[in-house]
């Protein structure tokens, strides 16, 4: 399989604080089916959230320049590519972005020869998911978007990416709309996160239950393998945990 | 022939359709009135849900009275002969606010529902979260008998709706389980081997509403029924929502008018907003109340 070009908005979104973290009654009563049930909602309010993101994907055909159409390197800004709520999934009509709400926990812990997490990724199928985070408790933080290749070996999937951010931090900042985010961006106009605009290689695998050791060491050893075919030209090793770490600190409340 | 069940308002010099219904029970016609689609737009759906028989449970199991769902089932079948028009299933689950939980919570409670109806939009679930709390457009039962049953409701402040595929389900746990300091399950409840009819220009969906998820697990909440008139198309914007909810309940007395169906407590939404989201945004807010 050849290698896919592939271009990801990706939005951060943070968590607010629960309402009732700070209306928490203090002092204790007796102890009733009440205060039980008060308990369980404190320990649930208590419980730490984790930032998670919106990601836009834009795959090789959009990204590919057409014979008919070529693309030129300074794409123009306007190309605006609106996602809509039509409903026809032919290919001629498919919204240029597909996105997703993705969750990533922290890494597990503990001396790992590659890094594991829990994750989970929900398609949006049809509409305003700006607002639906807002309404879900979840206020827009930043962007970043990356931009490199995929490669496909059996389950692994290897990318090659640099992440690339909005030069003007204030336009960075500022809350997308659904139009603005699903326009192509400009990556000329895009300033790399790395200044030495170095690419950073990924190699990972989806696998269906992390509760499955079975599973997760046939992906490690496959994980192995594949460090072990590029040991030549570049070094895999696992990811930094705390660097990882997607959890938001909470204030806890007793 | 008019039994009388018909609010008749002749506004607009508007002229209705008659659709006649022949009883073959009693052999009575009976007559249900359209706005042509020129002048109304229509369709429109109802929703109405018929709370089951109360009771003490254990009671219930012991003297199992028949359910309101399979009796209006037959007696749909047996008096009007309809068109079958395929099954229809429902699942809905719903989550609260993690902080409403809390004693002496004073805003109004939000909600976030996930609806599939996979018998009208399979491979789909419908995710809606409220946006800021307002109040639903529920009728109460006295003011459903009285016919003044017209609660406003805004319907673009009060959820928003995203799409997201039946399978695999991801985004429930996800909230579930990671984001209990904001949302709790509250209940969910599953319409399964429901029946869908043709009856003259009215599609009528009727399922059996049971509780399969959080308290009173199994218990049968009552019969649920979707009325949609098939004249007109979405694209309309000079309707008169409140004629055609009038016309589909007057429709659904006559359905039930012989059944023996207990219909008191009955509840139902209206359509406050046109096409598949509305009517996705009415599904939400009967659910939303069903648990009384």
């Amino acid at each position: 399989m050849p290698p896919q070009p592939v271009l990801e908005r990706h939005l951060i979104f943070k968590p607010r604080p629960p309402p009732g973290l700070a209306n928490l009654p203090t002092g204790s009563g007796p102890q009733g089916p009440q205060q039980q049930e008060l308990q369980k909602t404190r320990q649930m309010l208590n419980t730490p959230l984790n930032y998670v993101q919106v990601v836009g994907l834009l795959e090789n055909k959009e990204l590919t320049p057409r014979k008919e159409q070529p693309v030129v390197p300074n794409m123009n800004g306007d190309h605006d590519l609106i996602m809509t709520g039509d409903e026809d999934e032919s290919e001629q009509n498919r919204k240029a972005f597909q996105w997703y709400l993705e969750f990533n926990d922290i890494p597990e812990p503990g001396k790992v020869s590659a890094t594991s997490r829990a994750a989970s990724k929900t398609r949006i199928l049809e509409g305003d998911v700006i607002k639906f985070m807002n309404d879900l408790g979840y206020e827009y933080l930043s962007q970043y978007v990356t931009t490199g290749d995929k490669f496909y070996d059996q389950d692994t999937t290897l990318f090659l990416y640099k992440v690339m951010q909005a030069s003007d931090q204030s336009t960075q900042n500022t809350t997308p709309t659904t139009a603005t985010i699903n326009t192509t961006p400009d990556i000329s106009k895009l300033t790399p996160l790395d200044p030495s605009e170095g690419y950073v290689l990924q190699a990972s695998i989806e696998i269906a239950d992390g509760n499955s050791p079975d599973l997760k060491d046939k992906a490690t050893q496959q994980l192995l393998a594949i460090k072990d075919t590029l040991r030549s030209s570049v070094d895999l090793t696992p990811g930094d945990r705390l660097a990882l770490d997607t959890r938001v600190p909470v204030r806890r409340v007793r | 022939m008019c039994d009388g069940t018909l609010p008749w308002k002749q506004t607009h010099g508007v002229k209705l359709l008659e659709t006649l219904f022949e009883n073959q029970k009693d052999g009575k016609i009976r007559v249900a009135r359209t706005i042509p689609r020129d002048i109304a737009a229509m369709p429109a759906t109802t929703l109405i849900l018929i709370p089951a028989p109360s009771g003490n449970p254990s009671s219930l199991a012991n003297h199992p009275t028949p359910s309101p769902t399979s009796t209006l089932i037959t007696h749909i079948s047996r008096t009007y002969s309809p068109k079958p028009m395929g099954l229809y299933t429902l699942e809905h689950r719903l989550l609260i606010e993690t902080s409403s939980l809390l004693p002496g919570h004073a805003a109004p409670r939000r909600y976030t529902h996930f609806l599939t109806l996979p018998s009208q939009y399979p491979g789909k679930t419908f995710v809606g979260t409220s946006s800021a709390a307002t109040l639903g457009s529920v009728a109460l039962p006295n003011e459903l008998a009285n016919g003044s049953a017209t609660k406003p409701v805004d319907p673009s402040g009060e959820l928003t709706l995203i799409t997201i595929p039946s399978q695999p389900d991801t985004l429930f746990p996800l909230l579930m389980q990671r984001m209990s300091p904001l949302w709790v399950p509250r209940q969910a409840h599953r319409v399964e081997g429901g029946a869908s009819f043709l009856i003259g220009d009215w599609q009528i969906r009727i399922g059996e509403l049971r509780i399969s998820g959080g308290q009173g697990q199994g218990r049968v909440r009552g019969c649920l029924c979707e009325i949609k008139a098939l004249l007109g198309d979405d694209d309309d914007e000079d309707g008169d929502t409140q004629e055609n909810n009038g016309l589909a309940r007057a429709f659904f007395d006559d359905l039930l008018q012989g059944s023996g169906v207990d219909v008191s407590g009955i509840m139902a939404v209206k359509p406050v907003e046109r096409g598949r989201d509305g009517l996705i945004r009415q599904y939400m807010d009967l659910l939303r109340f069903a648990r009384s």
